[in-house]
């Protein structure tokens, strides 16, 4: 099969990659094995867990990180642009990078954000808090959703909590089972009645209360389920909370993007693994053998290498080392087993940094040099920790969108050439 | 047995991490509560079943076999294969009807011969519904037609001869479907074949596939099948030639299930193994073939992804080759589970189920507005064809429809 560009991994950056790109006008494919960390988003797309001034001074304090090659005018510009690519899919984000915002973690922390999606909710400042009349509605039986936790976090800022617990007759159903009382379970009921019938319980539960948040539960394939349950709840302001395990949110994410990239004339090829390359004589990548198409290689001009870090296989721990599995890239990775680890848990890791080597341009390196036609996105970059400095979506999509700008203007260039 | 063998210690249930991003793409799990989901039916009851084998769960027959869960898991996790082999271990269900419904090669013979009987039988209400009672085979389902004369018969007697002087030969796996209710598809595959200037050849001895047989947990009648098959397989590639599906499910099964669910080594011929639209699509796309369509064709129609296609991972055969037709209006639809699975959606336990899962995928061909529906699986187009009453093509139906066979061949410079 013979395509312009072909993208390794379907998860938040092969899919930004691949829209932009067949945006464009590119035959693209993306070949995924498996969904992505897209089904854990919090809610928000992370750029740094601080504030702006210190991403100023980022070339001094982390001359390694990838958004140094990006650079902060691209960021910004991208910020935007990404802002607009999830419109057109059909999600709404809020905030900028000017002015961020903060964000609620699931156990009731604030964490500075650029971007998150509409339906959760956000604050200006910690003083807005002050005062805040909040309801937090808890589903009984429903365990991945701690009330009590941001009735806490949000009272330690002034606002005055009220912890309540609905139930429903729907949701009865699913204590059958232990895996649907999960987030993604519970959303699957949220229609019809059902939606009618928590928003009227809830409403009647919101007097004198100015703000209502509930678990991240409505509309696995759209926003407008929880769109027309804040209708009906008017007049207080309802918002969704983050909840643990897989995201309600995440999964239409992964949904509207995949689709996104579909109707722009991308192939998605899901649930197969690209385990080996073919060089042409110039050194170049010539073509990709995977699991399922076996004989049949995969062609193209460019490649895009999106295969995320050790969650989805992209980076691989064996007993002596960390390896790039796909092209045995120049990984940066500490030698010694003992130092992969810090010894806090919730401490430094320094397992998050580890990842492909690449050059300014994002070609990874390979015994040293730049690998030509292969580009390297994502959470499978060393030099971020996601998770320390909250960057995880911010990395993904300034290298994505970067890397296709690169292949673009790289083929206009060859056009023009042959001209 | 090899498969108890198998079991314990090569199957790879300790690469899950727990994600349970299975459990948001499996199609039942989604309409009933009492299953248990990939996850805790797969990988996590697994660490139990190696203590015990004896611990089962009951509520593993529901499982469709459709392997959506696979497809969605980021570790690579066998899912499927894991639930297939714990299900056949734990033998629930309904051991006569399963068996009749997986099929035995020597009654095909008699079946054919009495087809337009058994055909009318089966359409009566009485039996009907005695075959619901005492069989547990629903009886708002309507059995599959038997053609009076088996595939394999009409190419022995009307097309072998044809196939002699061509200078390249495949190797057709028509399977059962093709031989007992369908053979239409596999002449049409034959024509089609021939005007590309290839040669059509039968197993000497095609036995069953197994997929029904694996499904329903009969793992040692589907060995035996299965055995055969390869030994038969073999023969064929050592002389040159590959062996072509026109069911995905026979093609999933031989390659990937005789390994992972029967242990039976493949390996060597795995490759050679291959279905219709992805051997066509691939030597046009390399400039071996060419094909000529009508001029005034028309038609507009959706194309429906069969689970066991998306397992393979090659609808995009199927498409692509449907896309060289000119005049051919393609719509995609979304890709999920019709509820049949083979004959799961047969089993008076399962048809409400099968249903619910299926109304989802009807909407959406609903909303698309077309009267044709194409998918290359024949249970999913059983299920389609009952549930809303369209008409529901394979692609190479479709292809012999729109090829002009007379320009076909003269460009491709037949024998
Ligand atoms: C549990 C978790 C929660 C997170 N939450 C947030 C959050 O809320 N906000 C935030 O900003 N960031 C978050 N992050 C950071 C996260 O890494 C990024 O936001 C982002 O989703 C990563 O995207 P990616 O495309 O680089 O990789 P991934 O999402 O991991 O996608 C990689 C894809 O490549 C596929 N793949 C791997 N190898 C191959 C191969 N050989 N062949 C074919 N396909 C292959 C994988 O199956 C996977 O689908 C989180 C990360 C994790 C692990
Ligand atoms: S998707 Fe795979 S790794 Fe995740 S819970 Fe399911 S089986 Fe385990
Ligand atoms: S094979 Fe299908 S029905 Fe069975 S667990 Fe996997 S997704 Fe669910």
């Amino acid at each position: 099969m013979r395509y312009e560009a072909i993208i390794i991994g379907g998860g938040l950056g092969g899919l930004v990659s691949g829209i932009r790109l067949a945006q464009a006008g590119r035959r693209v494919a993306i070949i995924s094995a498996g969904k992505s960390a897209l089904h854990f988003c919090s809610g928000s797309l992370e750029l740094w867990s601080k504030w702006r001034e210190e991403l100023l001074g980022l070339s001094e304090s982390h001359p390694s990180h990838p958004y140094n090659i990006v650079g902060l005018e691209r960021l910004e510009r991208y910020t935007k642009e990404v802002k607009e690519m999830f419109r057109r899919a059909g999600m709404s984000l809020v905030g900028d990078f000017e002015k961020p915002h903060y964000r609620l973690t699931p156990i009731g922390g604030l964490k500075p954000a650029w971007l998150t999606l509409e339906e959760y909710v956000t604050f200006g400042a910690k003083s807005d808090l002050e005062g805040r009349r909040v309801l937090i509605v808890g589903l009984e039986g429903y365990l991945d959703f701690y009330p009590e936790f941001i009735a806490s976090g949000l009272g330690r800022l002034g606002a005055e909590c009220r912890v309540e617990k609905v139930s429903l007759p729907e949701l009865e159903r699913l204590r059958e089972s232990a895996a649907e009382m999960r987030a993604v379970g519970i959303a699957r009921q949220m229609q019809g009645e059902a939606l009618e019938r928590l928003a009227e319980k809830v409403s009647g539960l919101a007097e004198g209360c100015d703000l209502v948040l509930l678990p991240a539960v409505f509309g696995l394939a759209d926003e407008e389920c929880f769109r027309r349950f804040a209708r009906m709840m008017k007049p207080a302001e309802v918002r969704v909370a983050p909840t643990v395990s897989a995201s309600v949110p995440g999964v239409r994410a992964q949904r509207l993007l995949s689709e996104e990239f579909v109707r722009l004339g991308g192939q998605l090829i899901q649930g197969d693994r690209v385990v080996s390359y073919q060089l042409d004589r110039s050194g170049r990548i010539e073509s990709l053998s995977t699991i399922n198409h076996a004989d049949i290689l995969f062609r193209a001009d460019d490649f895009i290498l999106a295969t995320g870090s050790f969650f989805g296989r992209g980076l691989v721990a064996t007993s002596e080392n960390i390896v790039e599995p796909i092209f045995g890239l120049d990984v940066v990775a500490a030698e010694a087993r003992e130092e992969w680890c810090g010894e806090k848990i919730l401490g430094e890791q320094p397992f998050q940094r580890f990842g492909v080597r690449v050059d300014g341009r994002l070609h990874p390196l390979k015994g040293g040099r730049p690998v030509e036609n292969l580009y390297a996105v994502g959470s499978v970059l060393a030099g971020a920790d996601a998770v320390k400095e909250g960057c995880g979506a911010g990395v993904v999509i300034s290298t994505a969108l970067m890397a296709a700008d690169e292949i673009l203007e790289q083929n206009g260039k060859r056009k023009e050439e042959s001209l | 047995m090899k498969y108890h063998k198998r079991v314990s210690s090569e199957n790879n249930f300790e690469q899950c991490i727990k994600c349970t991003i299975c459990t948001v793409y499996c199609p039942m799990l989604e309409v009933n509560p009492l299953y248990p989901g990939p996850k805790q039916a797969g990988p996590d009851a697994e660490r139990y079943r190696l203590k015990d084998p004896q611990i089962c769960d009951e509520a593993l027959k529901y499982c469709l076999n459709c392997k959506r869960c696979e497809v969605s898991c980021p570790s690579g996790v066998r899912i499927g294969d894991i639930i297939a082999i714990a299900k056949a271990k734990s033998r629930h269900g309904h051991s006569v009807r399963d068996r009749l419904l997986s099929g035995s090669d020597s009654m095909d013979g008699v079946v054919a011969s009495v087809a337009p009987a058994l055909n009318s039988l089966l359409e009566k209400k009485s039996v009907r519904r005695f075959m619901d009672r005492c069989l547990a085979i629903d009886e708002r389902r309507p059995m599959p037609k038997y053609a009076s004369e088996r595939f394999s018969s009409w190419f022995r007697k009307s097309a072998q001869r044809e196939q002699e002087g061509f200078g390249k030969y495949v190797t057709y796996f028509h399977g059962s479907y093709v031989n007992c209710n369908y053979p239409e598809l596999g002449k049409e595959f034959v024509r089609i074949l021939n005007a590309v200037g290839y040669g059509v050849r039968l197993m000497d001895d095609e036995r069953y596939c197994g997929i029904a047989k694996i499904s329903s947990g009969l793992l040692r009648q589907a060995e035996r099948d299965a055995e055969r098959n390869v030994e038969a397989i073999r023969k064929e590639v050592a002389e040159g030639r590959r062996v072509i599906a026109t069911s995905p499910s026979c093609a999933l099964v031989m390659r990937e299930e005789y390994q992972h669910i029967l242990g039976i080594d493949n390996s060597d011929v795995k490759n050679y193994i291959s279905l219709s639209t992805r051997f066509l699509y691939r030597l046009w796309e390399r400039g071996e073939i060419k094909l000529a369509f009508k001029e005034d064709y028309h038609r507009k129609v959706a194309y429906h992804s069969a689970c066991h296609m998306e397992k393979l991972g090659w609808v995009l055969y199927s498409t692509a080759l449907l896309r060289l037709v000119p005049g051919l209006e393609l719509v995609m639809l979304p890709s999920q589970c019709c509820g049949m699975a083979g004959f799961y959606g047969y089993k008076k336990e399962n048809y409400d189920f099968s249903q619910a899962i299926g109304e989802k995928l009807f909407e959406r061909i609903r909303q698309t507005g077309v009267d044709t529906v194409v998918t290359d699986c024949e249970t999913c187009k059983w299920q389609i064809e009952m549930s809303m009453g369209l008409e529901v093509m394979n692609p190479i139906t479709l292809l012999a429809e729109a090829i002009d066979f007379e320009k076909t061949r003269d460009l491709n410079q037949n024998k």
